[in-house]
């Protein structure tokens, strides 16, 4: 399965989830939020495609920590290729951003991920001091700790 | 959180500090007047720098008192438990002040969890509700007026550091716990903390102490401090982890050709650092034509010449300072905090035989740039180079130690002056990028915009760690405060075990808001939209108000890109 990128960020983020993080950043995003950080990756046409196995095997090679994070863009419209990918990356620990409310992500994901950021950004709400997240009405979800620190269990 | 004021710029200037700053300009000078020609012209053409040159020849540089040998149990025995409290902090107040007057560089409590241990346990004390309230009041009072103090000569703070993490008891974990915890929760930037990392004590789940090392990276996250030693790199290994400890501009003194292997009661007693750009310059000028290979020959006779030249210069203060009286250093008369009894020495070089003489370096990165045309790190066989280079300067100094018997070092200087002053001397000298962007890059690390990831950094950086033996530290560099990722900061930490690195520390942009005392990385708060904002930095190990930055340090710190 193909999937649409913009750039795979290697220089260890610590502002993307716990630890330092790989970042991947999917092409493509309909939501125009105003000061939004990653404007280049919204225009859905001017993503790089790639097989997922051939992501899977450049970041095997490249994330040493095996600490990814998935930001765009929005992946989740490309939620088939998405799934695909954390599926396949079994080891690796795993954050999604996406601007969707949790209660609109299809379940099946949340058992191959270990965190989730959901919530649009909204300029007036900008935080720079609780971390994880770009405005307050943002949630960063520990999935570990709701299914029992094993992946999988969401139903 | 209390509430935050900004008199320091202001408390710089007072009368007794203008007239320090202006005694020791003129005493510098005729210091310089008096020294040996080829001393004296080494230092003033930019070539070596001889640090604090307004001590040279009056006393040492930095201590760590025998806090548990010093104290004075008998005078205390009988007093009631808030009294003895009191007088465990009034002494170590006066130790701070007293070295403060008497040396010219830092204090560093080697094992402060241990000793408070010791000292109270010798003083039949017990911890309970009432011991540990004002154990914990008198501890915060001690670290706030370290913090505010500017008493030191009407203008400067005491550069004092605390190494703790180590003791398993009861009162040495509550020692720890009080110390990051007040800290954390305070705005205080001093004093410097040095954690101390060991397997089996509190590096991992299960350890004894593995809560308090969670607490320390948590506090690091939020306030760049503790910094951390590295007991378990290989190189760290065969050293007992109780018995060394570090100053916080990095200095190591441990090994000792005359006695116990510690730094417990020593002193680093004199360090001049060499500009290794500058040799790299005069090599490139007086050479245009020659390979790499000849250039690097050329580049270690020079080296050897100055640093033939520095050891020389080194004796020479080392001797002076010897002939001094015990008079001259009244609170070691009074305490005896040194590894040998000052008032019953013949001489003092008995005692100041045990201490380092520290033969430092800034500027790796530029000479393997100015010599091969790429930074080191930008291939294998560069970072060879580099570290080639580093180990001869090793070899060099540990063949000083064997032939003259005493404890020469080789000392990745800390630099906040010379990266700034080195190249402006070497701008009347020659023209280039590398001088005109105003700092050399502190010791062997990589340059400041490398923009490296992280793990990178450490892996290129871990290696010239085990030649430093005057001490060394490597720097990660974080775009803002990590706030609550203490797994970043455990994840780097063990890679740099790894790496054999001895000492690693946390350096990102700390902004405190000073009317709400909001922490974090921004230009107007975001907790209350204020604009009155203190810029922390990290300069030579030390927190400090970016106000009081030196030109080179500021330079820097605009360079500054960070490693993620």
């Amino acid at each position: 399965m193909k999937i649409s990128i913009n750039s795979i960020d290697y220089s260890g983020s610590i502002v993307d989830g716990p630890g330092i993080r790989t970042v991947l950043f999917v092409q493509g995003c309909k939501r125009r939020c105003e000061d939004c950080h990653n404007p280049s990756t919204w225009d859905v046409d001017k993503g790089i495609y790639y097989n997922v196995d051939e992501i899977i095997k450049e970041l095997n090679k490249n994330c040493l920590n095996k600490k990814l994070s998935i930001s765009g863009g929005e992946p989740i419209l490309q939620y088939p290729a998405i799934l695909e990918l954390v599926r396949k990356l079994k080891d690796f620990d795993i954050v999604l951003y996406t601007g969707f409310e949790f209660e609109d992500i299809p379940k099946e994901i949340l058992n191959y991920i270990d965190y989730i950021k959901v919530g649009k950004f909204i300029k007036e709400k900008r935080t720079t001091i609780t971390p994880y997240i770009g405005s307050t009405n943002q949630e960063f979800i520990n999935l570990k700790n709701k299914n029992n620190n094993e992946k999988g269990k969401v139903k | 959180m209390k509430s935050i004021d900004n008199k320091h710029a202001a408390q710089r200037k007072t009368l007794v500090g203008y007239v320090y700053n202006e005694g020791s300009n003129y005493i510098k000078k005729n210091i310089l007047d008096s020294l040996d020609e080829k001393f004296s012209s080494a230092h003033r053409e930019g070539r070596i720098h001889i640090h604090d040159l307004e001590a040279y020849g009056e006393s040492y540089n930095c201590l760590t008192p025998d806090l548990v040998k010093g104290f004075p149990y008998d005078e205390i025995k009988g007093y009631s438990n808030i009294y003895k409290i009191m007088e465990i902090f009034y002494y170590l107040k006066k130790i701070v002040i007293g070295l403060g007057n008497e040396q010219s560089g830092g204090i560093g409590f080697g094992n402060f969890d241990c000793d408070m241990n010791d000292i109270l346990t010798k003083l039949d004390m017990t911890l309970n509700e009432e011991t540990r309230k004002i154990f914990k009041n008198n501890l915060d009072l001690f670290m706030r007026w370290n913090h505010e103090a500017r008493d030191r000569c009407g203008q400067v703070q005491y550069y004092l550091t605390f190494n703790l993490g180590l003791s398993t008891t009861d009162i040495g974990r509550f020692v720890t716990k009080s110390v990051i915890t007040i800290f954390m929760n305070s705005d205080y930037i001093h004093p410097n903390i040095i954690f101390k990392v060991k397997k089996g004590v509190n590096r991992n789940e299960g350890d004894k102490n593995f809560d308090l090392f969670k607490l320390a990276k948590k506090c690091t996250a939020k306030k760049m401090i503790p910094t951390y030693y590295l007991a378990d790199s290989e190189h760290n290994k065969k050293i007992d982890a109780y018995k060394i400890s570090l100053m916080g501009c990095r200095s190591k003194v441990y090994q000792n050709q005359y006695g116990e292997d510690t730094t417990i009661g020593k002193s680093n007693i004199v360090y001049t650092s060499i500009n290794l750009p500058r040799i790299a310059f005069d090599i490139n000028k007086e050479f245009p034509e020659l390979d790499l290979e000849s250039k690097l020959e050329i580049y270690e006779k020079r080296w050897k010449e100055l640093a033939d030249i520095v050891k020389d210069q080194l004796f020479d203060r080392f001797y002076k300072i010897c002939n001094l009286e015990s008079d001259d250093f009244p609170l070691n008369q009074i305490y005896p905090l040194m590894c040998e009894d000052i008032n019953n020495l013949n001489n003092l070089e008995d005692y100041f035989k045990h201490g380092t003489l520290a033969i430092g370096f800034i500027g790796i990165s530029e000479t393997i740039e100015l010599l091969t045309g790429k930074k080191f790190f930008s291939s294998n066989k560069n970072h060879a180079i580099a570290l080639n280079l580093v180990k001869m300067m090793r070899d060099t100094i540990d063949y000083y130690r064997k032939k003259n018997n005493y404890n020469f070092s080789l000392l990745a200087t800390s630099g906040e002056f010379i990266s700034g002053r080195f190249p402006e001397v070497d701008s009347e000298y020659y023209s280039h990028p590398l001088i005109e962007k105003g700092f050399y890059t502190n010791s062997f690390h990589i340059d400041v915009n490398s923009g490296l990831n992280p793990f990178d950094k450490i892996s290129y950086e871990g290696p010239f760690h085990k030649y430093c033996n005057g001490g060394c530290i490597t720097y990660i560099e974080f775009r803002s405060a990590p706030l609550n990722n203490v797994e970043a900061i455990s994840e780097l930490i063990e890679h740099a075990i790894e790496s054999d690195v001895n000492y690693l520390g946390f350096n990102y942009p700390l902004d405190i808001c000073m009317d709400c005392g909001n922490r974090g990385t921004y230009d107007t708060c975001d907790k209350c939209g204020s604009n009155k904002i203190k810029r922390i930095r990290r300069v030579s190990g030390y927190l400090e108000d970016s106000d009081f930055f030196t030109n080179g340090k500021k330079a820097e710190v605009a360079h500054r890109e960070p490693n993620f």
